[in-house]
């Protein structure tokens, strides 16, 4: 049976070579769903070569809230052999094959329900074989019972660049494919959609646009980059659109320069961004430690990959917490933040500026593969509602040429001068230095100025000790499940399946990785018999740092395969855990 | 006192930090800093527009010593740094100051960019063709067979030419100065500061400490200025001084007009009007989440 436990909720993937048009028919159909208004989901994964090898998109539709990419396939679209051979076990016991007979023969021993679609045959009566995945947009439109104009619409938007004849050619491909599917709707009306429950103004983003779109509405100013798979969208994004907000974006010479150019622009007061991955989180390391000496504020995302070295670039991990939280010559305080879903990943970000600027230290988003690429409905953001913190300034009427801008305070926290000032001179240093920022090397100095530093996450950490949002507490639960990032989709619907049988389970997903709020933890922790934390990684990471800080070892549950949990994997793992 | 005399110590009160530069008594970095503070009296730059950013060697505690909204930063980075200084507040008069190790070594991989953006940045290379900071290691410009405590049996490796690598990556302003020469420095600092875009000057700077090579004799006895009538626009010409062989050329040896990159930015900007404030900016954000829709 598939988890998904209705089949108002369908788990579609269409895969065939890359090139054939696997992934635009695929955002055709999630674009379409998500505009009349049903909750959809995504995941998708790019052959290794820039043309050819296996392609391969999933998504998930459903009239209502859904959290993750689901697990078995109630639909696998089939457009050669190869998807067939490698996708149909995915396929959920009462699941449906369509295939196309001109490229793929199911072996005798496939059990499960079965329909020929003669793509390549109905796209070349539409004029071109090209236009086959239009063929599988509209039969699947059709099953589906998405309307087909959303659909249309897109098909439109999307090769009227490319001329009449191609257009028209697509379009018919497209109705040929609906034609088809009519006929065998009677027996496929249990895929049907219903009609989703509210009309509600939603956009679809991808984590790495969500993020993006985070930088605009926080007031970003600044991005510098260096192209990176799977980071590269988020500089595009930012490349694309920043400057009509009268932002800066640079495509630099590499990571470290990337790093720098946003250290100095910050210095000047700007904020800023830099995108990257693992590899590039490693060459800005020096700066992040240079940056948190200086007390500079500035926002990194690492969507993370699978790695070590250049690993699986098109794969994902949660492997960066240990560098993005200790990584650096020395001991150098910085906040990490970690998205949980799209929604979060524009949030999120928002809430890294403002951490960034009022702490006064860079701030590592950790973003992943999948949260990259996953596409999701989320509820237009208000505009109005959009908190913004910005960095405290000097009096500078108040000038007396005494500005000390690394004065030792109760917070750690001293108000930033921004260049441009008379009297407020100062410079940023990388050396240990005095209040004034001079050079100063003596264990008094280094010591209360260490001190001064990691004070200020000690003033974040209060206000995470009493803030329970992250918490999703059940009463009554025995088991306690722990986890961050995009975990959280596939987690959300395990604890829900396991509530139906009748386990109770609480969740804490903390979206801030550092500080921690030990005291909160600690209690979470204890009024649980048995925790078990989620990661994608071979250690046990953020296992480790809550054993180091908490003094607790809990059950760990780790993938490291390059494909995220499904939420199944999840449920079996609580169902042991609770026997 | 002449008003010549009078001109440098007011600029030494306006501009001189109270931190006291730690370089070693005859480093050529001092007659660097009293042309840099004289060239800044000259010019009448308020130190709260004046931004210097340095990397890590000898050189680079520069930024300490003279007031101002200056960055001491990591090894190699300085330009990068001072890119983005610029960009966010172009208003700034930015200045880079480093050593042969911190641009040439760690940092060679950004002047190509730099120059290629061409931002109006001033970067004074300061060159004792040594690591003096870490104790006399050989550096890019110490010369071939050069014995150094890191090369006890000779260098190895050619030294690079400055002049000619910052033509070649194409600075829109090259000079070459000798700490020795304060007259003359200044007035390079000067001219560097006015050219809007990218200008390099290579300093020699020698330190008397760890290299018995290239030491003020050496150069005192090579130095020869570039000709009045050399055309600054004859980047050809310009590279024919760079390569002498005998002789060490100084003065400008190349000057270009180019749009500077915080130019190039405002552009872009600008085709999508100019000047936006907070309610204009949130308009478009709800209108560009309806493309999203």
């Amino acid at each position: 049976m598939p988890l998904n436990g209705k089949l108002n909720d369908v788990v579609v993937r269409i895969g065939g070579e890359g090139g054939e048009g696997v992934m635009s028919a695929g955002e055709i159909l999630t674009y379409s769903a998500a505009r009349s208004s049903y909750r959809v989901f995504t995941f998708r994964t790019f052959p290794a070569e820039i043309k050819g090898g296996l392609a391969m998109y999933q998504f998930r539709v459903s009239p209502d809230d859904i959290y993750s990419i689901g697990d078995k396939l109630n639909i696998l679209m089939a457009f050669n052999q190869e998807a067939f051979d490698n996708y149909a076990s995915a396929l959920a016991d009462d699941g449906v094959l369509f295939y196309d007979p001109a490229e793929c023969k199911p072996p005798e021993n496939f059990t499960k329900e079965k329909y020929e679609v003669p793509l390549k045959e109905l796209a070349m009566s539409a004029g071109t074989h090209l236009a086959k995945n239009m063929v599988a947009t509209g039969f699947l439109t059709a099953v589906l019972g998405i309307p087909p104009e959303k659909s249309e619409y897109q098909i439109i938007d999307k090769f009227k660049r490319k001329g009449e004849k191609i257009l028209e050619q697509n379009l018919t491909a497209f109705r040929s494919g609906i034609e088809y599917a009519n006929k065998y709707l009677d027996e496929l009306s249990k895929f049907r959609l219903s009609e989703p429950r509210e009309k509600e103004d939603r956009i679809i983003l991808s984590g790495n646009q969500a993020i993006g779109f985070g930088a605009i509405a926080v007031g970003c100013s600044v991005a510098v980059g260096y192209p990176i798979t799977p980071a590269s969208p988020v500089l595009e994004f930012l490349a694309r659109y920043l400057p009509r907000f009268g932002g800066k974006v640079i495509q630099n010479e590499d990571e470290i320069s990337a790093l720098a150019t946003c250290v100095g622009a910050s210095y000047a007061g700007a904020k800023v961004i830099t995108p990257t991955s693992g590899p590039g989180l490693a060459l800005m390391t020096e700066l992040i430690t240079y940056a948190s000496m200086a007390e500079l504020p500035v926002v990194i995302v690492d969507v993370q990959r699978a790695g070590p070295s250049t690993g699986m670039p098109s794969k994902t991990e949660q492997t960066d917490l240990y560098h993005a939280v200790f990584g650096g010559p020395g001991e150098a305080p910085r906040i990490v933040v970690a998205p949980a879903n799209v929604s979060d990943c524009f949030y999120e970000t928002i809430r890294a500026f403002n951490l960034a600027e009022e702490y006064q230290m860079p701030v590592i988003i950790l973003s992943d593969q999948v949260l990259a690429y996953q596409t999701e409905a989320i509820p237009k953001p208000n505009v109005d509602s959009i908190e913004i913190v910005n960095r405290v300034e000097p009096d500078y009427d108040n000038q007396n040429n005494s500005y000390l801008r690394y004065k030792i305070t109760e917070t750690g926290l001293a108000p930033i001068a921004i260049p441009g000032h008379p009297g407020f001179e100062y410079i940023a240093p990388g050396l240990e230095h005095n209040e004034r920022g001079n050079p100063n090397y003596t264990p008094k100095v280094h010591t209360e100025m260490q001190k001064k530093r990691f004070r200020k996450l000690e003033t974040l950490t209060q206000v995470l000790e009493n803030d329970y949002s992250d918490y999703y507490k059940v009463d009554g639960a025995k088991i306690l499940v722990i986890s961050w990032g995009s975990t959280y989709g596939a987690i959300r619907e395990a604890i829900a399946k396991a509530k139906m049988d009748g386990i109770k389970v609480s969740h804490y997903h903390p979206r801030i990785l550092n500080p921690l709020p030990r005291r909160k933890v600690k209690e979470i922790i204890q009024s649980h018999d048995k925790v078990i934390v989620v990661e994608q990684n071979y250690h046990g990471q953020f296992a480790n740092i809550l054993r180091t800080f908490i003094d607790y070892n809990p059950i760990k549950v780790n993938n490291y395969g390059g494909i995220p949990f499904t939420a199944e994997e999840i449920y079996n793992k609580i169902i042991e855990v609770s026997r | 006192m002449s008003e010549a005399i009078e001109k440098i110590k007011q600029a030494k009160v306006e501009y001189k930090s109270e931190v006291k530069p730690t370089w070693c008594p005859g480093c050529g970095d001092y007659g660097v800093l009293a042309a840099f503070i004289r060239a800044l009296g000259e010019l009448k730059i308020p130190t709260h527009k004046l931004s210097i950013v340095s990397g890590i060697g000898c050189s680079s505690r520069f930024p300490h010593f003279v007031r101002g909204y200056n960055l001491h930063t990591v090894h190699g980075r300085a330009l990068p740094v001072a890119l983005g200084v610029k960009i966010a507040n172009p208003e700034l008069e930015v200045f880079v100051v480093g050593g042969d190790g911190d641009g040439f070594a760690i940092g060679g991989g950004h002047i190509p960019h730099i120059a290629r953006r061409n931002p109006d940045i001033v970067y004074i290379i300061l060159d004792n063709a040594i690591y003096g900071l870490t104790k006399g290691q050989v550096s890019p410009t110490s010369t071939l067979t050069m014995t150094t405590t890191t090369t006890p049996y000779g260098a190895l490796e050619m030294p690079i030419n400055p002049v000619m690598l910052l033509l070649a990556y194409g600075a829109t302003f090259v000079a070459r100065g000798f700490s020795s020469n304060t007259k003359q420095l200044t007035q390079l600092i000067i001219e560097a500061t006015k050219h809007r875009g990218f200008a390099a000057i290579h300093v020699l700077s020698p330190c008397p400490t760890f290299n018995m090579e290239v030491t003020f004799d050496f150069v005192r006895e090579r130095v020869v200025e570039i000709p009045p009538e050399h055309d600054l626009t004859n980047k050809l010409k310009a590279f024919e001084f760079a390569m002498s062989q005998d002789k060490i050329y100084t003065g400008i040896f190349y000057r270009e007009e180019r749009p500077t990159f915080e130019d190039n930015l405002q552009k872009i900007i600008s085709k999508f009007d100019g000047t936006i404030d907070e309610s204009v900016k949130k308009e478009r954000l709800k209108k560009l989440f309806e493309q999203f829709a």
